[in-house]
């Protein structure tokens, strides 16, 4: 009997602490455990008692990548709940803000923790050396990215303070989304070259059966709106979701995990929302996809890299489209009457489906609330996939193999701090 | 660099604000909460930069490190990393491989005891904070 034992106490370039645990015995995979080990947020208990126009402000703090995208849902929540919705201009200035929060999140994976991985790379900073122009675009987008969330979020990226429920609390100046359009001309550009590099990679040839789980909106590539649908017959308002998904506690893990009630794993993020709303993607975005050798639908994770890149495309496209076609709201915010009432708000965060519900009591005070991350929703995902990964990289050296995990788990952009409301990896070989 | 509300992560914050009471002349004073690309780019508009962030080294709190960034790498393991693992070291390398570290760039990292959410100040940061506003300017 042989065993073999390669520990990854901090798995880099990926935000949080998590670990990954296998055990093989004469090369066969015994054990294989994701655990999370970022002490828990206990954000929904903190939500309890406090005013529904907190909600916001206050999940933001779950993360400082994606703010928008909890801000966002508690903002649907709540005004789903008090029976209000974004139209026309003010809607517009939300999917904009939120297409800011992806071109800055993507750009940063992409270039800055993904690519160092296909490039053989340790790091961004390897990175910088060898194509320096490379990474000077990823800075330009993800400062666009930020500059977009400061404009409509009050002059800040990182927990920004303009998200209101009901809209914004003021207005931006018109002139101030209007000057966006030069360098969301720039990013459009620029992220077809980032598809056109990125689809050179080499990708190590992996293929599942995803379950893919994604938003889907008959207008647009679902960011804010939509129903839930999957590639297995799912067609769901975002109401129904606990009808159909529910969360576990396993002792591995302090980020609950999520399954279908039929006990089966999914997928979130980019790859479940290209093969779900392929139709929706731009004439270009489609077309640079095709280019660079993508179907319809990608199962290989590893072209989760792509498929972003891809995404970031559609963004720069809807978010010049917004600022060129922009017209300034009557108002910053709609009216509220305060009042009990059940709400869910449901996006598409840069790294998947997120699900918020909220109850509120009749002074306004939340009641409960469920908060659902897309980090969380693939952590039995990311098991299969490394599952897979190890058996298909077995003769590899340990330090081979573990590169290998690493960046499988890459492949998510996870982001852990999120799944608690991240890599240790100890591989046995026995 | 840092953020006012995790113990001694306040340390760059806090220096800005004891200097913000009394400005140095023609000194421009920024807070920078961990976003390198920002960094990178407030630092490409000045000749002389200082940048002011907590460490963790194993010395004991409160030490003073001086580093001439222009001149030599910084030490990664002293700095804690930002969200996604990118911080001030990776920031000055970045910037040193893009041509646009500054060419007088002086990082002055307080050695820190906790970084603990909530917490204020330990003392021994406090005492190096006041020391190192009326040191530098």
């Amino acid at each position: 009997m042989t065993k073999r034992v390669i520990q990854v106490k901090d798995l880099a370039r990926v935000e949080g602490e998590g670990a990954l645990n296998v055990t093989l015995k004469d090369n066969q995979i015994e054990k294989l455990q994701f655990t999370i080990h970022e002490p828990p947020r206990y954000f929904e208990a903190l939500l309890q008692g406090r005013m529904f126009h907190e909600a916001p402000d206050i999940t933001a703090r779950i993360c400082g990548i994606c703010p928008v995208a909890y801000m966002t849902g508690a903002s649907l929540a709540m005004e789903d709940a008090l029976g209000v919705t974004l139209t026309g201009p003010l809607r517009a200035l939300r999917r904009l803000v939120y297409c800011g929060e992806w071109i800055e999140s993507h750009a940063l994976h992409i270039y800055m923790l993904h690519a160092p991985d296909f490039l053989g790379l340790q790091d961004s900073i390897q990175m910088a050396e060898k194509m320096p122009e490379a990474v000077e675009k990823a800075l330009r987008l993800k400062k666009l990215g930020n500059t977009l969330i400061e404009t409509i979020g009050g002059g800040r990226a990182i927990h920004p303070i303009n998200l209101a429920v009901g809209g914004f609390y003021k207005l931006p100046p018109k002139r101030a989304v209007k000057a966006l359009a030069e360098e969301l001309k720039w990013a459009v550009q620029a992220s077809i070259e980032t598809i056109r590099l990125v689809g050179t990679f080499d990708f190590p040839d992996v293929e599942r059966d995803y379950q893919f789980i994604a938003m889907r909106h008959e207008d647009e590539y679902a960011i804010t709106e939509g129903r839930i649908v999957s590639n297995r017959g799912l067609d769901i308002p975002v109401s129904d979701f606990h009808e159909h998904f529910e969360e576990q506690h396993v002792q591995r893990s302090n980020a609950l995990q999520s399954v279908m009630k039929d006990g089966s794993e999914y997928l979130v993020g980019p790859l479940a929302r290209y093969a779900l709303s392929h139709d929706k993607l731009s004439d270009t975005a489609r077309a640079e996809a095709k280019a660079v050798g993508l179907g319809k639908v990608v199962r290989n994770p590893f072209q989760s890299i792509v498929v972003r890149a891809v995404e970031t495309l559609q963004v720069c496209e809807d978010a010049l489209a917004i600022v060129e076609n922009y017209v300034e709201p009557d108002d910053a915010c709609m009216e509220l009457t305060i009042g009990a009432g059940t709400g869910t708000g449901c996006t598409e965060a840069p790294r998947g489906l997120c699900h918020n519900h909220y109850v509120l009591n009749a002074d306004g005070t939340i009641k409960n609330a469920i908060i659902i991350p897309p980090t969380s929703q693939n952590q039995l995902s990311i098991e299969s996939d490394l599952r897979e990964v190890v058996q298909a990289h077995l003769s590899k050296s340990d330090d081979d193999l573990q590169w290998v995990c690493e960046q499988a788990v890459r492949n998510y952009d996870p982001c852990i701090s999120c799944a608690t409301h991240f890599l240790k990896l100890d591989i046995q070989r026995g | 660099m840092g953020n006012h509300d995790r113990g001694d992560d306040a340390i760059g914050p806090t220096v800005i604000d004891d200097l913000r009471r009394n400005p140095p002349e023609e000194t421009t004073l920024f807070k920078c909460n961990g976003d390198i690309g920002a960094l990178m780019d407030i630092w490409q508009n000045f000749e002389q930069v200082i940048v002011i962030d907590a460490c963790q080294s194993g010395a004991a709190p409160g030490t003073l490190h001086t580093f001439d960034a222009a001149a030599t790498p910084l030490p990664t393991p002293f700095f804690s990393t930002s969200t996604h693992g990118l911080g001030l070291a990776q920031a000055v390398e970045l910037a040193r491989r893009l041509g646009t570290l500054p060419s007088n760039l002086t990082i002055y990292a307080i050695e820190s005891d906790t970084f603990e959410i909530g917490q204020p100040l330990s003392p021994p940061a406090r005492t190096a904070v006041a020391a190192l506003a009326n040191q530098i300017f």
